[in-house]
């Protein structure tokens, strides 16, 4: 994961029983780019975290935030 | 299937069929080089063209030009795009890198142009089908 970037995407998406496969689903990726969105691989553009932002019914910060916030 | 299956079992089929791509071009690098004839004009020489241009056009797109849109967007998503870059990335690299060694080998034996040109353009491109193929692979 990049320095200092820290995401609660699991958390969320388990919050509302969802697979990653069916939060895949919802805003139109494959399951691995959830998956690595999940374990910190790969940091998703603005335009995706918007999506799962909504997806999940919360905001983008409560998704993704700064380490030391 | 739903459509993130589909995308997925086509993600691995493609990661697989660069990876062999990868081993044929190496090989027949292998099998034709100090080979005059395969670098001649004429069909064996255009054959090379063709097989260097499509896998450029495969890497460029990403493949997956049958399905359908939806489909084709889940396997070219972002984290394939950046796949993609990166592996295109090393390519890029590989090329130069290969250029280098030509360069120098020449000064220890003669290195024919048209097989210089193939080690260059098969290394970069394996190079970047290699990479793409273990990005792509290693997540599913």
């Amino acid at each position: 994961m990049p320095e200092g970037l820290a995401n609660r995407l699991r958390e969320h998406r388990a919050g509302r029983e969802l697979t990653q496969a069916a939060l895949a689903e919802m805003v139109g990726v494959s399951r691995k780019t959830i998956n690595t969105v999940e374990n910190g691989v790969f940091v998703p553009s603005t335009t995706l975290a918007l999506k799962l932002a909504r997806a999940l019914g919360c905001s983008v910060e409560a998704l993704f935030s700064l380490e030391q916030d | 299937m739903t459509d993130i299956e589909k995308a997925e079992r086509m993600g691995r089929a493609r990661a697989l069929i660069m990876a062999l791509a990868a081993a044929v071009l190496i090989f027949n690098v292998w099998l034709q080089y100090g080979d005059p004839q395969y670098a001649s004009a004429g069909g064996r020489g255009a054959s090379w063209l063709v097989l260097i241009g499509l896998w450029l056009f495969i890497l460029w797109n990403g493949g997956g030009l049958r399905p359908g849109g939806r489909v084709r967007a889940l396997l070219n998503d972002e984290l394939s795009l950046q796949n993609r870059s990166r592996a295109l990335a090393l390519g890029f690299y590989a090329a130069i890198l290969l250029t280098l060694a030509c360069y120098v080998g020449a000064w220890l034996t003669p290195i024919a142009a048209g097989d210089a040109l193939k080690i260059v353009s098969a290394g970069a491109i394996s190079a970047a089908l290699l990479r793409y193929a273990w990005l792509e692979w290693r997540l599913h």
